[in-house]
């Protein structure tokens, strides 16, 4: 059964990892993403997340599902509110069989977060405050 | 009318997290949804382009019709930028 949660904490990286050990499986591939500070000349402050909190999660279940049902395991966990640098965002984390499917699951999970999850973030930069999503300056 | 709910820059714009728009028909589409926003909310207008719309939580496609009679949940989502 996956893990999955939005949180206003940190993440635990350690115990998440302790999780997703088991003998049946010989490859674990996690990703965490962590505030920057440097963007192309822009420097980032802190990060706002917010979420559409019940669709957010039943996308992430249902993304996880998908991964499930090939026999890994699969934990996702998407931290919400303020973050300053260097803190871990967002965890993902897959344990399979062997490597292969375990990074390619991972790296397909975390692209699919960010295209359909509903999470956004608010970059408090140096110069303004930017929204994640929007190329324009207008806010 | 209908509720719709608003996140990220299209809340902070209109400083409200769910809009009430007028549907004259029993079934239309998101297209037509996002048209009677924008004439509601012209501020909103030029966002809607790259906006998607969600009925119960799931992303639906601009040209299903949904019955605005029966009850759901809408929502405009803007571009996603998690992780």
């Amino acid at each position: 059964m996956a893990i999955i949660d939005l949180i206003q904490g940190p993440i635990n990286v350690e115990a998440l990892n302790k999780q997703l050990v088991d003998p049946k499986y010989g490859g674990i591939v996690t990703f965490v993403g962590t505030v920057r500070q440097w963007t192309d000349g822009i420097q980032t402050e802190s990060i706002n997340y917010t979420a559409y909190e019940e669709m957010a999660l039943k996308q992430m279940h249902e993304l996880a599902q998908t991964v499930e049902d090939t026999g890994s395991r699969v934990i996702m966990v998407h931290r919400l509110g303020h973050l300053e640098l260097t803190d871990a965002a967002v965890y993902v984390g897959v344990a399979s069989e062997h490597r292969s499917t375990a990074f390619g699951q991972c790296q397909m999970l975390m692209d699919q977060i960010k295209y359909k999850v509903p999470i956004w973030k608010e970059e408090i930069d140096t110069d303004k405050v930017r929204w994640g999503g929007i190329q324009d300056d207008k806010h | 009318m209908i509720s719709i709910k608003l996140f990220a820059y299209l809340a902070e714009i209109v400083d409200l997290d769910e809009i009430k728009v007028e549907i004259a028909e029993t079934e239309v589409t998101p297209v037509v949804i996002k048209a009677q926003v924008a004439a509601a909310y012209p501020v909103l207008k030029d966002y809607l382009k790259t906006v998607r719309f969600a009925v119960d939580q799931v992303f639906v496609e601009d040209d299903l019709m949904i019955n605005v009679q029966e009850h759901h949940e809408y929502a405009l989502i803007p571009p996603v930028s998690g992780g």
